[in-house]
């Protein structure tokens, strides 16, 4: 890229696509932040803070649920438990009521002598009723039958024949139920008491049936058998009534071992049918679950196939005969009122949101209008009106850069006003320094031309001398040619050297003006002898910090101006000293020679002046003397009185450090 | 930028947090071999008994700590009709308290002992392991599986559970896991001893536990606020060599007598009850030499139930028998442990439950003295 193009980018303003703005940033972050918070409240208030002992309102309550669901359960197991406890406890009662077993032990022989007769049922009946032991026994179970209000029936069977002896139903008298696997287990396996759920034969009626092994004489050998006859629905049915506790939905009921059910279900079965007891066999985890003896709380799905949240337990009757209770509710019914929680809670969840966003929108305009002003100012900055201004009334950090703002703009406003002053003074520099330079050409132009007309004009001489074969007029020819040529060399050689001077960089140093005036006057020594000139240095003059090899010139050329201006004065003399004007240093070298009229004063220091054109030299010295001083960041002037009133070159330096390195 | 950077860093240290958790909440069972049962010669408990290994000596290994079998083996072993038979017999009974069914089976293995007393999981075991004869149930009894607040089982992905391996708890904790559709990988099982539990769930060290009573009974008691999440019916058997069985066919049935007495007489009354009870909390203590943190109505209450479900007789229910019963399961889950050899024999287990004996012996209740009652009350 050219330099040029270059300075374009520079003063090019900086384009920039318009990207977020702060307030939209700070809605986007602030909001963001906002609404994330919001929702990590709500949602560790309702769930819980993963980790911690902290376990939010559906967790608790859904604690409070299983205990609520578990205690039910418990307490049905319990009351189920305890009534089939109290029937085991009547029928043990009754095994060893000393009635039965004595009316028992008394009709025995006649019971058996009509069995081995055929006689059975109603005729076997009717011979027995007519026995006072057969009544008081009769009369004895209609007794606990009636009383206990739980029992469909009670009958003794004869260990001996497997028949009923007696009955609280008399056609039951007789009948043979050898292949009742309760009575065998009683007979043949040892077991003292059988417990059994089935269906009466008979009536085909759901019965609880408990077996009683009845050891008539004390001999440790069962005699006859008690039978109790339990219709278990009713009792079961109310024990497993829900009621109120556990809403609409709920409902408990009870299995088997094969996981058939006991009891009528609440509900149709998902496809409209009606469960039969003993017949329908759930499919349900948690009636699978209670009747293999687990007990726990699951959330599955119940036999309509509807989730639900079920308490299941398992009620141990014997060793071998246990059932399975199922407590559940809908979960749609248990968790509404947390899901309408959490409904009102994410209603109300956002709208705070919303708050906040509103909020953070005010906050945000607040907060960036300072912003977005000091942008506008920075804008019309950029356009050049440096006269904006912005209110400084807030002490936060936009007032500071505010005031900042105002700080710079007016400092930018002082270098524009010093530039443009600069830039005046610069200009008219440059054209003082142009008007030199033109005169400077013309005058250069001027003054080699002299000695090349003098050169032409002297060729001229020479060609004709040649002719005429004048050898002395040739050799003089000749020598003007010389020396109009060793005047132009010189010509060349000074303006040369005047270029030089500020361009080639010499080292400067500390050295004592005394010695640099004494080299000086050694260069010149010979022409000042020959005019007998006295010179004067001042003794201790100051240590200057110059280029030693410049100022040894500067000095050669003000003595060697002044040994050829000293004209025919009696006792020529120079005195070099310093003194001090103003605060400043100011060195001089005075001669009492030819002096200088006022109106040379000023231009003497140009190129080719010459005060006397007579004179020798090239009118360059004084100009290069002045270039060294002013690259030294000195000055020169002169003063004199006039016409053989002597002449006194002044000039000044610039001390160490106060002027940049050239 | 900084604000970016403070906010990246945030970010980066949440999902290390976040990553970490998971890691140690997707736990995995710990390394099963080293949870086997160790070599118990030099058990600070075990290595003081002097087994008797005379001809004349019944050497019986008990569970005090598994109620209320305890309660049933410490009324035994005070049972003086039984002392006389045996005696009558030639022989005399010496009893071993062991803390689990795994230890007993080491002792029995080893033939420091002839009779055993063990969940259905050791007896398993023993059966599939050893030429045993199983005779008679000893308990029916819920395990439970303790945790520190109320929770659906499915909640104990990735937690810590105690358990005691290849007990009955540890199947009843597997049965509960598959409730909830977990599996032992998607837990942490923590190894221990039952009485070691209820500290470790109360100090957090685990979320829950699975062990047979009386320990959730005592953790509830001590730290109410613990709740049993699930519940598992297992039972508990009496096991015999089949040398010993063989060799004394009518020991057995006195030793299965004896038991059905001791059952008898607790049954009768409740301060026999409380008598086995107090028996029991002090053969718990022997053995723990650490004071059981519940009182001897407490510990009876909680027997009661077991006791009382029992019966007249503890005759192994034929059900659990059948192929597929719970027994087999039980068999099966064993195998897969590698608890039993996989080349173990169902058949071989279900001809090691011998039914006959107990019918023999309560069919001849009176031969058997079921209902002659003399204990060392002191």
């Amino acid at each position: 890229m050219s330099d040029n193009a270059s300075n374009n980018n520079l003063n090019e303003p900086d384009k920039k696509e318009p990207g977020l703005s702060i307030r939209s940033k700070m809605l986007i972050y602030f909001g963001s932040i906002f609404v994330i918070a919001l929702i990590i409240f709500v949602l560790s208030e309702t769930f819980g803070v993963p980790f911690t002992n902290f376990r939010g309102e559906y967790n608790q309550e859904q604690s409070e649920v299983f205990q609520h669901l578990n205690l039910i359960a418990d307490l049905k197991k319990e009351r189920i438990q305890r009534w089939i406890e109290e029937r085991r406890g009547d029928s043990m009662a009754l095994s060893e009521s000393s009635i039965i077993r004595a009316n028992i032990v008394a009709l025995m022989p006649e019971i058996n002598r009509n069995v081995v007769n055929g006689v059975y049922g109603k005729g076997l009946f009717d011979k027995l009723q007519k026995k006072e032991d057969y009544q008081v026994l009769t009369q004895h179970l209609n007794l606990v039958k009636t009383s206990y209000g739980v029992y469909d029936k009670i009958q003794i069977t004869d260990a001996a024949t497997d028949t009923i002896i007696a009955s609280t139903d008399s056609e039951d008298l007789g009948v043979d139920i050898s292949q009742h696997d309760s009575l065998s287990k009683i007979l043949h396996q040892g077991y003292n008491e059988v417990i059994d759920i089935g269906k009466d034969p008979s009536s085909g009626v759901l019965k609880l049936f408990i077996f009683r092994a009845i050891d008539l004489y004390g001999v440790d050998e069962i005699s006859a058998v008690l039978i109790m006859h339990i219709n278990p629905e009713d009792f079961i049915n109310s024990m497993l009534h829900t009621g109120g506790g556990l809403g609409r939905t709920g409902e408990a009921l009870l299995i088997n071992q094969d996981v058939r059910i006991l009891t009528t279900l609440k509900h149709p079965l998902s496809n409209g049918a009606i469960a039969m007891p003993l017949e329908y066999q759930i499919k349900a985890e948690p009636a699978i679950l209670a009747a293999q003896g687990q007990e726990g709380i699951i959330m599955t799905e119940d036999y309509r196939d509807k989730a639900v949240l079920a308490a299941y337990r398992h009620i141990r009757i014997t060793s071998e005969l246990g059932w399975g209770l199922v407590v559940k509710r809908d979960q749609a019914e248990i968790f509404a009122p947390l899901r309408k929680s959490i409904y009102y809670r994410t209603i109300i969840g956002t709208f705070c949101a919303f708050m906040m966003m509103g909020l953070t929108i005010v906050i945000a305009r607040n907060l960036s209008r300072p912003i977005r002003r000091l942008s506008r100012a920075v804008r019309d900055v950029e356009k050049g009106d440096l006269s904006v201004r912005m209110s400084t009334t807030s002490s936060d950090e936009v007032g500071v850069l505010a005031s900042a703002f105002n700080s710079m703009i007016r400092q930018v406003q002082n270098w524009n006003t010093t530039l443009s002053t600069q830039v005046k003074s610069r200009t008219a520099e440059l054209e003082a320094k142009n008007v030199e330079l033109e005169r400077y050409t013309y005058t250069v132009s001027h003054d080699l031309k002299s000695p090349l007309i003098t050169i032409k004009g002297f060729l001229g001489m020479l060609e004709r001398d040649i002719i005429k074969g004048d050898a002395e007029r040739v050799k003089n020819d000749m020598n003007h040619i010389h020396s109009a040529a060793d005047k132009m060399n010189q010509l060349l050689d000074e303006l040369l050297e005047l270029s030089r001077v500020g361009k080639v960089v010499g080292i400067k140093e500390e050295v004592s003006l005394n010695d640099l005036a004494n080299e000086a006057l050694n260069l010149v020594a010979g022409q000042i002898n020959k005019l007998g000139m006295q010179v004067e240095i001042a003794p201790d003059l100051p240590v200057i910090y110059v280029d030693r090899s410049r100022f040894v010139e500067v000095f050669q050329n003000i003595i060697d101006n002044a040994v050829k201006y000293m004209g025919k004065q009696p006792e020529p003399h120079i005195e070099i000293g310093s003194r001090q004007k103003n605060g400043e240093d100011v060195y001089y070298v005075r001669d009492n020679g030819m002096g200088v009229e006022q109106r040379y004063h000023e231009n003497i220091f140009g190129l080719f002046n010459k005060l006397d054109q007579s004179s020798e030299g090239t009118g360059i010295g004084l100009a290069i003397v002045k270039r060294i001083i002013e690259v030294h960041g000195g000055n020169i002037w002169i003063e004199s009185d006039g016409k053989d009133k002597g002449t006194i070159f002044y000039f000044t330096i610039a001390k160490k450090g106060d002027i940049s390195q050239p | 930028m900084k604000i970016k950077r403070v906010v990246y860093t945030f970010l980066a240290a949440c999902l290390i947090l976040m990553i970490h958790t998971a890691l140690l909440k997707t736990g995995k069972a710990e390394d099963q071999s080293i949870v086997k049962t160790p070599d118990l010669s030099h058990h600070p408990v075990y290595s003081k008994y002097k087994f008797n290994n005379a001809e004349n000596v019944i050497n019986l290994g008990v569970q005090p700590l598994y109620s209320p079998t305890g309660f049933i083996t410490e009324v035994m072993k005070r049972d003086a009709v039984l002392r006389k038979d045996l005696s009558a017999l030639g022989m005399e009974v010496r009893f071993y308290a062991f803390f689990k069914g795994g230890d007993v089976n080491w002792f029995l293995r080893k033939g420091n002992i002839d009779v055993g007393i063990g969940g259905d999981m050791p007896a398993i075991t023993a059966a599939a392991t050893m030429d045993t004869v199983i005779p008679a149930l000893i308990q029916q009894g819920f395990t439970s599986v303790v945790a520190n607040r109320s929770m659906l089982i499915r909640e104990l992905r990735g937690k810590k559970i105690g358990y005691a391996f290849g007990s009955n708890a540890h199947y009843a904790l597997l049965k509960a896991l598959s409730s909830g559709r977990l599996s032992e990988d998607q837990v942490k099982l923590i190894s221990m001893d039952v009485n070691e539990m209820p500290e470790a769930l109360q100090s957090g060290k685990v979320t829950a536990f699975s062990a047979w009573e009386p320990t959730p009974a005592i953790t509830l008691m001590k730290y109410p606020e613990n709740v049993v999440i699930h519940r598992y019916l297992s039972s508990g058997y009496i096991y015999f060599t089949k040398i010993f069985s063989d060799k004394y066919p009518e020991v057995v049935r006195q030793i299965v007598a004896a038991e059905i007495r001791a059952l008898r007489w607790m049954q009768s009354s409740r301060e026999n009850l409380l008598k086995a009870s107090e028996w029991a909390l002090q053969a718990s203590e022997r053995l723990t030499m650490q004071k059981v943190e519940l009182s001897v109505e407490e510990n009876a209450s909680l027997a009661e139930d077991d006791i009382l479900g029992i019966a007249s007789a503890p005759i192994i229910p034929q059900n659990d028998l059948r192929q597929n019963g719970s027994l087999f399961t039980e068999f099966e889950f064993l195998k897969a442990l590698n608890q039993i050899p996989a080349s173990a024999n169902w058949k071989k287990v279900r001809g090691s439950f011998d039914l006959q004996i107990m019918i023999d012996v309560v069919t001849h209740s009176k031969e058997y003295k079921l209902n002659e009652f003399n204990y060392d009350i002191e």
